[in-house]
């Protein structure tokens, strides 16, 4: 049986395969990488690193996007 | 107020020419508003293009990965107006800098208008935190936009810290009340030379504004006068007129209160007189 990974994506628990990518993430989540930006562990993932970061067990990682505000 | 101010101000010969400058970016309206608590996103941009303005504040959250009716959100902004991402919602210096550099990052903008709020019931800023945030973030190369309050004082420090401009609110986000304290503005903008001060909060309609403006205010930000108004669309262009006429009633200088009459017609050659 595969090993999984135990991580929190904007603050919730996720199960998933090791070795994935932030931007295989993004693709899943059916997310554009341009609408969105990624911290990893407090750590700015910049957009051409978002295929080269793997995720691990234990991660916390967020997504965020702009929205309506004053 | 005084002649000292009077007598500093470069009018401009067109309107046109009379352009706001923020870090890198030259804006032709001196109205920046927000982008939240519009009932649809459709009257968010009907808003935007009513107002004339050049430059719109989002806020910065998680995507919500189970909901996504508010991805289509980027969609309304005009893609001639610039994007100045908040802070809002955050409590201490290290949530604000950690914000601005996932703004940074998202929008590809130094700018950031820089919030850390000290209590939930008034929304008033934390100042000393917002501080050490702006001198954190300067030295980042951000182009810091400080919510603050209306002190004289504090605004001198943000100035020295390296802020691109001063926001000192009229009265607390989203009460609509008004320049509360005309005084302290006054004060600030003689204190605030080198770089814009910019009225963030607290107006509820087009007088307010055009007060913010006369008191010297080189722009003037707002959401909830708008969002909330019956007639949002409306309220935006009188926002924007108003912004105008006050900006020009500053620069026109206005004239001495008196505490008498004074008449316009000459007094004399009236009908009657007996010579």
């Amino acid at each position: 049986m595969m090993e999984k990974i135990q991580l929190q994506i904007n603050g919730r628990n996720e199960i998933l395969a090791p070795g994935i990518s932030i931007k295989k993430i993004l693709e899943s989540k059916k997310l554009n990488p341009n609408s969105v930006a990624c911290e990893l562990n407090l750590k700015i993932i910049k957009r051409a690193e978002l295929d080269k970061i793997t995720l691990k067990e234990g991660d916390a990682l967020e997504i965020i996007r702009m929205i309506g505000g004053g | 107020m005084s002649a000292t101010i009077l007598e500093s101000r470069n009018v401009p010969e067109t309107l046109e020419a009379d352009s706001l400058t923020l870090g890198r970016l030259r804006l032709s309206s001196r109205l920046i508003i927000g982008s939240g608590k519009y009932k649809t996103f459709q009257l968010m941009k009907e808003c935007i293009f009513a107002s004339g303005t050049s430059l719109v504040t989002v806020a910065i959250r998680r995507i919500n990965l189970e909901d996504r009716s508010e991805t289509s959100f980027k969609n309304f902004i005009p893609h001639n107006v610039s994007i100045l991402p908040n802070t809002a919602g955050c409590y201490t210096a290290h949530e604000a800098i950690r914000t601005a550099r996932l703004a940074r990052e998202l929008l590809e903008t130094d700018l950031i208008k820089l919030e850390v709020i000290g209590d939930p019931m008034t929304l008033l800023p934390d100042t000393e935190q917002l501080l050490q945030a702006t001198k954190t973030l300067v030295k980042e190369g951000f182009a810091v936009l400080p919510y603050t309050n209306d002190d004289p004082v504090m605004a001198k420090k943000l100035v020295d810290a390296g802020a691109c401009a001063i926001m000192p609110l009229a009265a607390p986000i989203g009460s609509g009340q008004g320049v509360i304290n005309p005084l302290n503005i006054h004060f600030i903008r003689s204190a605030v030379t080198s770089i814009p001060l910019i009225i963030d909060a607290g107006v509820g309609t087009s007088s307010d504004a055009a007060v913010a403006m006369e008191l010297g205010a080189d722009g003037i930000l707002m959401n909830t006068a708008i969002a909330e108004a019956n007639n949002p669309v409306l309220m935006a262009k009188a926002m924007k007129l108003a912004t105008e006429a006050g900006r020009m009633a500053y620069l026109a200088g206005r004239m001495p209160k008196r505490e008498t009459a004074s008449a316009s017609s000459p007094s004399l050659g009236k009908l009657g007189e007996n010579k």
